[in-house]
């Protein structure tokens, strides 16, 4: 089964082109605007691994993979980081959050699916979505 | 105002120059002006800090080779436009003189060939050579990912007032600088340039052309941001501000100039603006001491 990726970027053009790299991978893509929708959709989808800008509207990435790492389910999903932010003090921000990887955009596609494959490496593929309730939280293993 | 932020304009009584002494004006330089050579050496010898000398062919049509040595000897740091009148001599322009100007343009000047000149000389002032560089640099980084695009001629100061494009957007940044970046293009451009980042998209939408803008706008500040932290200067930015305001004009009275540069690829053109209201020219000597990630490169957290 398909890895499903959710992206998180208030760029709809960084979601396309990511949609389409992902896609072209054969990977089942959700989309958000903004952190608030990212926790939704992640909430409302399980999702495999999670890609997320910094500066959005509403709420930031940040603020976002804080909230997503109190959920048990997301406790160890892969989350990058893909942003125009190059500070080594922002990159902190990110780990201390839970970001597993920083990247800065804009980023070569094959360079990305790499990064995506080391990340999901056997960890399994995901599961049909399904009311947060009865989640299954995802195998931990593999590398993150 | 610093000494040396003064323009001495030479010009006879004619006006052919009134234009540029307003825009120095705007600019932010106190502009002094003289009728001729005499007086013009005398206010050099007396105050020798200057930043720039524009002289009209009407006050130059004697002794203006030895006027260029006198200026030398006394400010040699001053940069010189000349105006050259087809009937009258010129001072040579060879450089191994030393008593040429930096500029020699023909007269009647042409408004804009002499706004690049002023421009082009004064820039230093307000944008060093090392942010210059830093702004073209990040500009051609990022749209490097759909190759091709160059910088159009050099980069020019604006004094405060921007001609904006059809659809601009703007991002804010603060810290240990503060200023904004405006990226501006037109519809056809932002068409045609979202085709090259995204092909096979059709119809592109008018929101989603200034998505595009706007994602460049951050992309590129991004990059010149990483430019001050590597010399631990830190800076904060929000997300972009979008203008649809094709044939307006934005105007800030009384503030310092901004630096303006355009790129371009075949037909397609974007308009870069960077705004600096201060930073610490200091830490531009400053070793580079923090390292930022390249394009592209992934950290591991």
């Amino acid at each position: 089964m398909a890895w499903t990726i959710l992206i998180v970027d208030d760029s709809s053009l960084v979601r396309s082109q990511l949609r389409a790299t992902l896609e072209a991978k054969g990977a089942r893509v959700i989309e958000a605007e903004n952190g608030t929708e990212g926790l939704w959709r992640a909430r409302e989808n399980l999702v495999d691994l999670v890609i997320a800008d910094i500066h959005m509207p509403v709420m930031d990435g940040i603020r976002m993979v804080e909230e997503l790492r109190k959920l048990e389910e997301y406790a160890t999903t892969p989350i990058f980081i893909l942003t125009s932010d190059a500070a080594s003090s922002r990159a902190e921000e990110g780990k201390k959050a839970g970001a597993n990887a920083w990247i800065l955009k804009p980023v070569k596609n094959e360079m990305l699916w790499k990064a995506i494959e080391k990340a999901l490496f056997g960890r399994g593929s995901s599961m049909p979505a399904m009311p947060v309730a009865a989640v299954v939280p995802p195998n931990s293993s593999g590398p993150k | 105002m610093s000494a040396d932020k003064q323009v001495l304009v030479v010009d006879s009584a004619n006006g052919a120059l009134s234009f540029v002494m307003e825009e120095l004006n705007d600019l932010g330089f106190r502009v002094i002006w003289v009728p001729t050579l005499a007086a013009a050496l005398e206010f050099i010898e007396a105050r020798p800090s200057l930043s720039l000398i524009v002289a009209s062919a009407s006050a130059t049509k004697i002794g203006g080779l030895e006027f260029l040595a006198r200026v030398r000897d006394f400010a040699p740091d001053v940069r010189i436009i000349w105006g050259a009148n087809p009937d009258a001599p010129a001072p040579s322009p060879a450089p191994a003189s030393g008593n040429s100007p930096d500029s020699l343009l023909p007269e009647p000047f042409r408004k804009d060939e002499l706004r690049g000149a002023i421009s082009e000389l004064l820039a230093e002032h307000f944008y060093p050579r090392a942010i210059a560089d830093a702004v073209k640099g990040a500009a051609l980084e990022v749209l490097g990912a759909v190759s091709g695009f160059e910088v159009e001629g050099g980069a020019f100061l604006v004094a405060n007032q921007t001609a904006l494009s059809d659809l601009s957007a703007v991002i804010p940044f603060a810290g240990g600088v503060s200023g904004h970046l405006m990226v501006g293009l037109t519809k056809d451009d932002a068409r045609s340039l979202y085709q090259a980042f995204l092909p096979g998209v059709l119809p592109i939408r008018l929101d989603r052309m200034e998505d595009l803008v706007g994602e460049l706008c951050n992309q590129i500040l991004g990059r010149i941001n990483a430019f001050f932290t590597e010399r631990s200067v830190s800076i904060q930015h929000g997300t972009p501000i979008f203008i649809r305001a094709a044939g307006s004009t934005l105007r800030y009275p009384g503030r310092q100039p901004s630096f303006a540069v355009t790129l371009k690829r075949g037909e397609t053109r974007v308009a870069l603006e960077y705004y600096l209201a201060h930073f610490d020219r200091a830490k531009l000597q400053a070793p580079v001491t923090t390292r930022v990630l390249k394009l592209g490169e992934i950290r591991y957290l």
